[in-house]
């Protein structure tokens, strides 16, 4: 399933807001957590994580990986996790919103 | 160089420096290779080959090999790079004044200590300068104010006498002569006093006192001075007497007190009864060329005649009233001028002389010609000692400002060595410590310029008008260079010596300073803080110099206030009539005079009145000529005496004492034999030991005239200077047709001649309701008035002195609780040594004091240098006058123990297991 348009953003912020991550274990995690139902495009993931530091959403640094590689960690910084709590909300209420328009079509019909 | 490996978090909290100087597009590429490695990995693990993998891993990046994806990333990296090192920077400079502000909260005492130090440095050194600057530098606002010559007694800008002609100042007829012959200058004006001016600028309006000046018709030419509005003086203002009735008024007057409206040009205002329309107004900044009263009014010396009908004839050789302005020609030198003018003045004086004798006396007359450059100014001759001196102790506490703002940075900077060497072996760069430093001072720099700049504002203009008339001090300008200057020097010092402490720390071994946090047994002295410890000997010397002048200066002062006047100084109350105005002359002028003797003479609390001519205290003086038989002078300057046209009984009603023979009396009257009264100095000077009483004097070739009294010198005009020669006629033996300009009324009280100003108002007003009253005041304020600027003197000198010993005493307290912050551990090892609290006060103490004896063996010669240049403002006071010099250290000493009695007290009270502690 690809993404819907505008929600990488907020999925990678959800992925941070439980530890700093380098960029391939968030596509990682993301598939892991999706049960690979998403699939995350690396090429759209880089650039949103670059995206986000840009606007100081995330911040980096580099570190070690378990198995001994450089990679670079990004973190949350405060106004990321306000960034997440209000797309979060935002986005719910979108789908609320779908959910509730689609069901009432499907009754209708 | 920082280690990368430190947490952001713990960077920050430390204040070292951000990872910077990375190549971000490096670090984009880097991490795309350790995506795609992971990505391939991944894979590998799933079952493919490495090969594919990779493809795999590549093509999910966006199939190219990525080089789209790497511009992209490379792009944002370095836009992010430079956004985030700007910001970096400004939030950087930030945390920097944050941390400084903090850091002067928590040390308030020497935060405030060092901004005011510098403020006052800042503040008095621009006012002074500024003083200098307006009263003695600044130039005339005109062209090529260097080629303009003054000639003519410059302190006498409102001189007027009628005793004959003088070679200082001039007579119309004279002012003609000489710039008729003039060479050297291109073209030569006069000015002369205008008295008050009785102006109205409506006709029916208030009656208003500008300051206007007689200017011949080339005045403005000659100064290069043009109308921005309007017209200046032309040629035919040199018409006919009277036959130019119109004046040219300045930019200040014209916004002033015409509102600065366009109409004013053909404008009539109304001056002393005659009407004159206004043809023009100068260019702003222009106040004629008189420094300290700035000119209103320009009015044509031809329309004198006609403003005061009752002046001395105007075309008399004798009626000496301008001084006069000349602009050198091509080539023409300062030295040639003085030389052509003293020629040309003197031939014109001798030509027209009366008699071989007067002719005599012409011959080698002096002739003053100065340069013009900077306008006329009797301020700056009586002041320029004074300004002087004013400089040189501001000098001197500029210096001891920045000693003990090296003291106090200093001392603070040594005890910060170990948060110094902290930050650096936490990666810290010096860079960094230096900004930090850097801001620190800057933030203490800014403040103390601030304030300075406050207190110069202030400062300059209460200092003008203090050392001017009252509107030259709305014109001062600050002294911007010599701000800025001060500024820059004291900040300078500031910042330099803060910056210590990062170089200390970053002299390559982190490691010293850290352990000499706890290491200080034995005297750490000399090698620690040597600069410290030779500042405060050098601030002690410095502020006993600047506490010996004020002591030295405030005696001067003290032995000119209470000298002997000779006359009841606290009990006479003086009046300025001007029976001129009214035409007044002659017998009516002696019939007047009787009658307010008369009537203010019955006023309950007056004891005696009487008058004179110039008066007492008034500005105002007389002197003639006199030829004395059987005395020969050296030069004709001894032939010269002061004197005074004086009411009967004068001497004995103002007080004086009569030495031998009579005062002047009612028997001395116009068809007797003429008379004078001298006093004791010349009575020395002209008759050496014999007696005076008898002798005869002549002022007319042709009157003898007799000494009849001798008095003790009376200080009557200024408490300065040796006494003058000085003689006392009958008013009325010299009373003539021709108006006197003044009359002064002396009345002796009964208790406070303050009380009864208003009852002497009222009893003049009664003999005459028209009568000019010009000023009534006790002589007292008169007195104190006259040495205002020796007062004003005295008091800044005594700010300067207890500016320094303030200095000095925070400078020492600062060395001295550094000190023993440093020793603790010393002091209580010799606690528990068993030294008692006396031995450890006194070891401190004795510390302290002999640094404060070192300054004071160095200053005392100092002083005796110091007080050699002050010798011609201390009024007879030694310059070595030891009161002054045992004061100053007296002074100096107990304020110097205190300062450094309060560490040692504290370094006393220091608990040996405390002290042992701080070992660890």
């Amino acid at each position: 399933m690809a993404l819907v348009k505008g929600t990488l953003d907020v999925l990678v912020l959800k992925t941070l807001s439980w530890t700093p991550m380098h960029a391939f274990e968030i596509a990682k995690w993301l598939e892991e957590r999706s049960g690979g139902r998403l699939s995350v495009e690396d090429a759209a993931l880089m650039q949103a994580l670059h995206r986000m530091e840009e606007r100081h959403l995330l911040e980096a640094e580099w570190g070690q990986t378990e198995n001994g590689r450089r990679a670079r960690y990004y973190r949350l910084t405060a106004a990321g996790r306000a960034h997440l709590r209000a797309e979060t909300k935002r986005l719910s209420e979108y789908v609320d919103a779908l959910t509730s328009v689609l069901n009432s079509r499907t009754s209708n019909a | 160089m920082a280690d990368p490996r430190l947490p952001a978090r713990v960077r920050r909290l430390f204040r070292l420096d951000a990872e910077r100087g990375r190549d971000a597009q490096a670090d984009a590429d880097d991490e795309l290779s350790s995506f795609l490695e992971a990505r391939s990995d991944d894979l590998v693990a799933r079952g493919m080959t490495r090969d594919d993998a990779r493809a795999e891993a590549l093509r999910r990046l966006g199939n190219a090999p990525g080089e789209v994806l790497r511009d992209r990333l490379r792009r944002s990296a370095a836009r992010r790079e430079r956004r985030l090192g700007i910001r970096e920077q400004f939030e950087a400079v930030l945390q920097d004044i944050r941390i400084g502000v903090r850091r002067l909260l928590r040390e308030p005492v020497i935060g405030a200590v060092a901004v005011l130090t510098l403020a006052m440095g800042v503040g008095t050194n621009t006012a002074i300068f500024t003083v200098v600057d307006n009263v003695l530098l600044r130039p005339l606002p005109v062209p090529r104010p260097n080629e303009l010559v003054a000639i003519g007694k410059l302190t006498a800008v409102d001189g007027h006498t009628t005793g004959g002609p003088r070679p200082d100042l001039f007579s119309v007829p004279l002012y003609r002569d000489v710039r008729d012959r003039a060479r050297t200058v291109s073209a030569l004006a006069a000015s002369g006093t205008a008295g008050r001016l009785d102006v109205r600028l409506t006709t029916a309006g208030e009656f208003e006192h500008p300051n206007g000046r007689f200017v011949s018709d080339n005045y403005f030419d000659v100064l290069g001075v043009r109308a921005q509005r309007g017209r200046i003086f032309g040629r035919p203002e040199g018409g006919a007497a009277g036959s130019s009735p119109v004046a040219v008024i300045s930019d200040a007057y014209w916004r002033n007190r015409l509102n600065g409206t366009g109409d004013v040009i053909g404008r009539d205002i109304t001056v002393d009864g005659v009407k004159l329309t206004v043809v023009g107004v100068t260019q702003p900044g222009f106040t004629g060329d008189i420094v300290e009263r700035p000119t209103d009014i320009w009015v044509p010396i031809e329309m004198r005649p006609a403003l005061e009908p009752h002046a001395p004839p105007m075309m008399d050789r004798g009626t000496c009233w301008l001084l006069l302005v000349g602009r050198l020609g091509p080539g023409a030198t300062l030295a040639q001028a003085r030389a052509e003018f003293t020629s040309l003045v003197r031939t014109a004086l001798v030509s027209n002389a009366s008699s071989p004798d007067e002719a005599a006396r012409y011959v080698h007359a002096p002739v003053d010609v100065v340069s013009g450059a900077q306008g006329i100014s009797w301020v700056r001759r009586s002041f320029r000692p004074a300004l002087m001196t004013l400089q040189v102790g501001v000098g001197v506490l500029l210096l001891i400002v920045c000693l003990n703002l090296a003291n106090l940075v200093l001392a603070r900077a040594v005890a910060r060595g170990p948060e110094m060497s902290l930050r650096m072996a936490l990666g810290a760069g010096r860079g960094r410590l230096v900004r930090q430093l850097a801001t620190e001072s800057a933030l203490v720099g800014a403040l103390g310029a601030t304030l300075g700049l406050a207190a110069a504002w202030w400062g300059s203009r209460a200092l003008v008008s203090a050392a001017t008339a009252d509107s030259a001090a709305a014109a001062a300008r600050i002294s911007w260079p010599v701000m800025v200057f001060t500024i820059a020097i004291a900040v300078g010092a500031t910042m330099c010596f803060g910056l210590v402490p990062a170089f200390q720390a970053s002299r390559g071994d982190v490691a010293s300073p850290m352990r000499s946090l706890g290491r200080t047994v034995g005297r750490s002295r000399g090698n620690r803080v040597p600069i410290g410890r030779l500042l405060v000997p050098l601030q002690v010397a410095m502020s006993l110099v600047l506490l010996t002048g004020a002591a030295l200066l405030s005696r001067g002062l003290r032995r000119v206030e209470t000298q002997r006047m000779g006359l009841d100084r606290d009990h006479l109350l003086v009046a300025d009539v001007d029976p001129a105005r009214l035409g007044i002359t002659g017998q009516a002028f002696l019939t007047l005079g009787d009658q307010l003797i008369a009537r203010i003479g019955s006023l309950p609390g007056a004891r005696s009145v009487t008058y004179s001519e110039n008066g007492l205290f008034s500005g105002r003086d007389g002197d003639a000529f006199v030829a004395v038989p059987g005395f020969t002078g050296r030069t004709s300057a001894d032939s010269l005496i002061n004197y005074d046209l004086v009411g009967p009984g004068h001497l004995r009603r103002i007080g004086a004492t009569l030495l031998r023979g009579r005062d002047l009396d009612e028997r001395d009257g116009p068809a007797q034999p003429s008379v004078i009264v001298i006093n004791e100095t010349a009575a020395r000077f002209y008759f050496g030991g014999t007696d005076a009483v008898g002798k005869v004097v002549y002022f007319d070739p042709k009157v003898p005239s007799t000494v009849v009294g001798v008095i003790a010198d009376v200080r009557d005009h200024s408490l300065g200077g040796p006494p003058a020669r000085r003689a006392y006629t009958p008013y009325a033996q010299q009373i003539t047709d021709a108006p006197h300009p003044s009359m002064s009324l002396e009345v002796r009280t009964r208790g406070d001649p303050a009380l009864r100003v208003s009852a002497v108002r009222a009893a003049i007003a009664s003999v005459d309701p028209e009568l000019p009253i010009v000023a009534v005041e006790p002589l007292s304020v008169r007195v104190r008035e006259s040495i205002r600027q020796d007062r004003l003197l005295v008091s800044l000198s005594f700010g300067f002195g207890i500016a320094a010993l303030l200095l000095a005493a925070v400078g020492l307290y600062g060395v001295m609780s550094y000190a023993v912050t440093r020793r603790t551990g010393e002091i209580g090892l010799r606690s528990a040594l068993g030294a008692s609290r006396g031995d450890l006060l006194r070891l401190v103490l004795g510390d302290g004091l002999r640094m404060v004896a070192l300054g004071i063996v160095v200053g005392v010669p100092a002083t005796w240098l110091a007080a050699r240049a002050l010798q011609s403002q201390l009024h007879d006071v030694p310059a070595t006058d030891p009161v002054s010099v045992v004061v100053a250290v007296g002074v100096l000493v107990a304020c110097a123990t205190v300062a450094v009695w309060v560490p040692a007290w504290r370094a006393s009270r220091v608990a040996p297991a405390v002290a042992l502690a701080s070992e660890r």
